[in-house]
């Protein structure tokens, strides 16, 4: 990579503040107050968001996470088929997620019943944006369409193709303005008529993809996978600024409630401020020891909460301490010691520890545990919401019928179900697999 | 090899897609799936070009970095390579990639769940060197052959080149002294800053 003279100011200063906030916590006569930490969820946190003073969590483990203000959990919202990539307030009590499955689910934020389902993509849904009158929304997909739904009649008002590429983020601009980002580097804006959405303009294109987008008074800010920043003067769309960070891609894009302040996160897991007054770049938080900030959302005007690999999202005081809010081992729990342990649990622990547990409860993991896997039918354990086609498959989980799994692949044996695409080719590494399980399962 | 690069020259590149078909036949690569094409900025307008794009086997990959169960490696070359045994199909790569790289089979029971498939500089995966299993699951591995990416080596102007960075960079800046122009090579920039080096 090029060279990063902001990671480096960054982390100077954090070697320089952090004693000063020692002696400062010191001479007041106690230690600072530690930011919340949201644990719970059993795969990464990709999409974060505020409601009021809630926290708002989209995790691969196929759930969305409520949270109190001080990182306290309050509720999990299942419905999903497959990870939640997004997560949005739709004010009136109303959250609204979008995943891997193709759904959007609007939910009762006090209740946590799916109040209603929007179908009609055909990829994953990455972005929603509500519009600022509260009544529609926009989607992104990547099946490569932009929809408008109505979201008191659950109607859909429009999905239409926005070229070939994949569409990760909507923003809205003004009652009757939308803009779409794509994989592809075309931001394109629509209008909102009669018939749903019109193609406006295409603002930029032929660069490389937008990931991100954030709306402000009289801006729109950017992220792309070049990491780059750039923001466009609103309504005119004359370019206002363009930073790079020099270190790929940007995957989050924040603004606090004041929209002063922006704030990246970039695939090398650093958060970087941007002070949107004169888009000067700010302080930069080497947050993630290892991987990428996924995802972003401020609390209030001063701070914000993080996401990466690790199963947990974490709160940062952008004007606090710089310390790395993800440690080096955070999200790494599939990874052994292949000289410590057999090649059974081997196995296991990179190809199915992901989203299994072996232990009683399921650790929130995006699949079900396999305590007592055998003898069990499949799709039958309490409390995991089973794909159809698993339950109706009418299999007995045993040695011979694990080993046809894992030989043929799910896609064959188990048509249907959520499991993704695994084949284990070796008879031994099979073998190996059911013996380790048949002792860690019991 | 020090470190391998791709790089294409927009001034030469022709839009003929030879790379992208020589691809596809080398490792019979399946229906839907792309592992190379070519991009045309500019189609039909003054100022077109075209590149020929793939994974660019970057310094400092992005998809190794945001990866969820770590299934990339790279080779003692910096070609970028992964493991299609633990890969999930979660799509965090794509999502990473500058050059749109990671591709997806649609044959999985979640249609964006198969496992990903890309551009491995005809070096193969973890599989044992020109197995059978190396070749139905990464394609040929021509580099433990002694051979270069397919893509370059059928590029009829040689807008592709493909090999060690320092070599291919070498004969882009004597194409463009010769020429007197076109020296942007569009993606070197983003795929292997300012080093030559992994």
């Amino acid at each position: 990579m090029s060279p990063r003279p902001r990671a480096r100011a960054g982390s100077v200063a954090r070697r320089r503040l952090a004693p000063c906030v020692v002696l400062l916590a010191g001479l007041l006569g106690g230690a600072a107050a530690a930011e919340p930490v949201l644990t719970g969820h059993g795969g990464p946190v990709k999409g974060l968001a505020r409601a009021g003073e809630m926290i708002l969590t989209a995790s691969f483990d196929n759930s969305v996470g409520l949270w109190g203000p001080g990182g306290t959990h309050m509720r999990w919202l299942e419905g999903h088929a497959a990870a939640v990539n997004v997560v949005i307030d739709a004010g009136r009590g109303r959250l609204l997620s979008g995943g891997d499955d193709f759904e959007i689910i609007a939910w009762d934020a006090d209740s946590g019943s799916a109040l209603q389902h929007f179908s009609g993509h055909r990829g994953k849904v990455m972005g929603l944006a509500l519009s600022p009158d509260g009544r529609h929304f926009a989607s992104a997909s990547w099946d490569g369409a932009v929809g408008l739904w109505d979201l008191d009649t659950g109607t859909r008002l429009a999905l239409v193709q926005a070229g070939a590429g994949a569409v990760n983020a909507v923003a809205f601009a003004g009652p009757d303005r939308l803009y779409s980002a794509s994989a592809d580097g075309t931001l394109r804006r629509w209008e909102l008529g009669e018939s749903g959405l019109e193609p406006g303009r295409d603002v930029l294109t032929g660069g490389f993809g937008i990931n991100v987008l954030v709306p402000g008074p009289g801006w729109l800010a950017y992220g792309t996978v070049d990491g780059r920043i750039g923001a466009l003067a609103l309504p005119s769309e004359e370019p206002l600024a363009e930073i790079s960070l020099e270190r790929t891609p940007v995957l989050a894009l924040a603004a606090n409630p004041a929209a002063t302040l922006l704030a990246a996160g970039d695939g090398q897991g650093f958060i970087t401020l941007i002070e949107t007054a004169d888009w000067s770049l700010g302080r930069a938080l080497h947050a993630a020891e290892r991987g990428p900030v996924w995802a972003l959302a401020f609390l209030d005007d001063h701070r914000l909460v993080a996401a990466g690999l690790a199963d947990h999202a974490a709160v940062w005081a952008v004007d606090g301490p710089a310390e790395p809010l993800f440690t080096m081992a955070a999200g790494q729990r599939f990874k052994v010691d292949p000289a410590s342990v057999g090649n059974g649990e081997r196995q296991f622990a990179r190809k199915c520890s992901v989203c299994h547990s072996l232990t009683p409860g399921d650790a929130r993991r995006a699949g079900p545990t396999l305590h007592h896997i055998f003898g069990r039918e499949a799709g039958a354990l309490p409390g995991y919401s089973y794909s159809e086609a698993l339950a109706a498959s009418g299999i007995t989980w045993s040695p011979e019928t694990l080993d046809r799994l894992f030989d043929l692949g799910p896609e064959h044996y188990t048509p249907g179900s959520k499991m993704p695409m695994q084949r284990i080719i070796s008879a031994q590494d099979r073998a190996d697999l059911i013996d380790y399980l048949r002792d860690a399962t019991r | 090899m020090g470190k391998a690069a791709f790089l294409c020259d927009a001034e030469r590149c022709i839009e003929c897609n030879a790379c992208v078909t020589a691809c596809k036949n080398e490792h019979e690569i399946p229906w839907g799936i792309n592992r190379r094409r070519v991009v045309t900025i500019n189609d039909g307008r003054p100022g077109e070009k075209s590149i020929s794009v793939a994974c660019m086997h970057c310094s400092d990959a992005p998809c190794m970095a945001v990866c969820p169960v770590d299934c990339f490696y790279k080779t003692a070359d910096g070609i970028v390579l992964h493991s299609k045994d633990l890969c999930i199909g979660c799509g965090y790569c794509f999502y990473a990639c500058p050059f749109g790289a990671p591709q997806y089979p649609q044959a999985g029971n979640f249609g964006s769940r198969g496992k990903m498939d890309k551009c491995t500089f005809c070096a193969g995966g973890p599989e044992e060197n020109n197995s059978p299993a190396e070749f139905q699951k990464y394609g040929r591995n021509r580099i433990a052959e002694g051979k270069l990416p397919i893509c370059a080596e059928m590029c009829s102007t040689k807008a592709l080149l493909a090999g060690d960075a320092d070599d291919v960079s070498s004969i882009f800046r004597e194409r463009v002294v010769a020429r007197g122009f076109g020296g942007d090579s569009w993606g070197w920039g983003t795929a292997y800053g300012n080093q030559n080096d992994s």
